[in-house]
């Protein structure tokens, strides 16, 4: 695949693949913009079970251990999982585009990413009930 | 007062000659005529054909059982944007740094014009003729924007 050079996809439409540089400034930017969700699931993953457990202390002591919450793995290692998947899914449907199509596609990929990680961060608030 | 004859040059038609030019066919002696095989006759359209319609539409044109499916999952992604609206406030964790209370409300944001953003996109990227894709895109936005915040919210 050269670079700049009009490449036809299977549904015949011809794309202007951009350069490289310009597709990696699109592949960083949202990278990082990704990367602070895997950040910020990676500090819940070491806070929110610290949290549980001192719930479960404080339920013990006070003579009703059945309030004690399981720690919701599932949904916190899927907050982690998930902007990863959202970045390869973008950069796999971007392929073979424009620059501008691959920026809608990573918006768009953005977008999910958030619904999913505020849907997820709204589950485990709930299981909790902190 | 001369009677006028003609021009010297007129044909001259004879009776037999006049015959051949009313009659048409193999026995005619026109080279002109062609006898060609009836492989050529448009055949009329079968109802084995409608299954194709769709393919037969021109570029940037919808059928009407894709017009109602637009319309369908518009109205799905638009409840969605209403329901994220109503309830993405409910949910509200603290934060250490003003950096990461920013990009918490971004992602906010982008949770509530999610829908919209994939509805437009999907429509954006994806030609007509590809209609299919379309819809499959559609099915994975819905599964991907369910409001969960909202839906916890009316369970509980």
């Amino acid at each position: 695949m050269s670079a700049g050079a009009p490449e036809v996809d299977s549904a015949d439409r011809v794309e202007v693949v951009p350069r490289f540089g310009a597709a990696l400034v699109v592949w960083v930017v949202f990278g990082l913009l990704f990367a602070w969700s895997v950040y910020a699931a990676v500090g819940n993953l070491i806070q929110v079970p610290g949290q549980f457990e001192a719930y479960r202390d404080f339920v013990t002591k006070g003579g009703a251990p059945e309030l004690a919450k399981d720690v919701p793995w599932p949904a916190l290692i899927a907050a982690l999982v998930v902007p990863v998947l959202g970045w390869l899914a973008a950069w796999r449907v971007g392929r073979r585009r424009g620059l501008l199509q691959r920026v809608i596609v990573f918006v768009i990929a953005w977008g999910g990413v958030s619904a999913l990680t505020v849907s997820l961060t709204a589950y485990v608030f709930q299981v909790s009930s902190l | 007062m001369t009677t006028d004859a003609g021009r010297d040059d007129a044909p001259v038609v004879t009776r037999d000659e006049d015959d051949e030019a009313l009659s048409w066919g193999p026995t005619s002696a026109d080279t002109s005529y062609l006898e060609t095989p009836v492989d050529d006759v448009p055949v009329a359209h079968t109802d084995e054909d409608d299954e194709d319609d769709e393919d037969e539409l021109p570029d940037g044109v919808m059928s009407s059982t894709m017009l109602v499916v637009h319309g369908v999952f518009g109205a799905i992604f638009l409840l969605f944007t209403v329901a994220w609206l109503r309830s993405v406030g409910n949910v509200q964790p603290s934060f250490d740094s003003s950096l990461a209370a920013a990009m918490w409300r971004i992602g906010t944001y982008l949770a509530v014009a999610g829908p919209a953003i994939w509805f437009v996109g999907t429509i954006l990227l994806l030609p007509t003729s590809r209609s299919r894709t379309r819809v499959v895109s559609f099915i994975v936005g819905v599964v991907i924007l369910l409001p969960w915040p909202f839906v916890i919210g009316a369970l509980s």
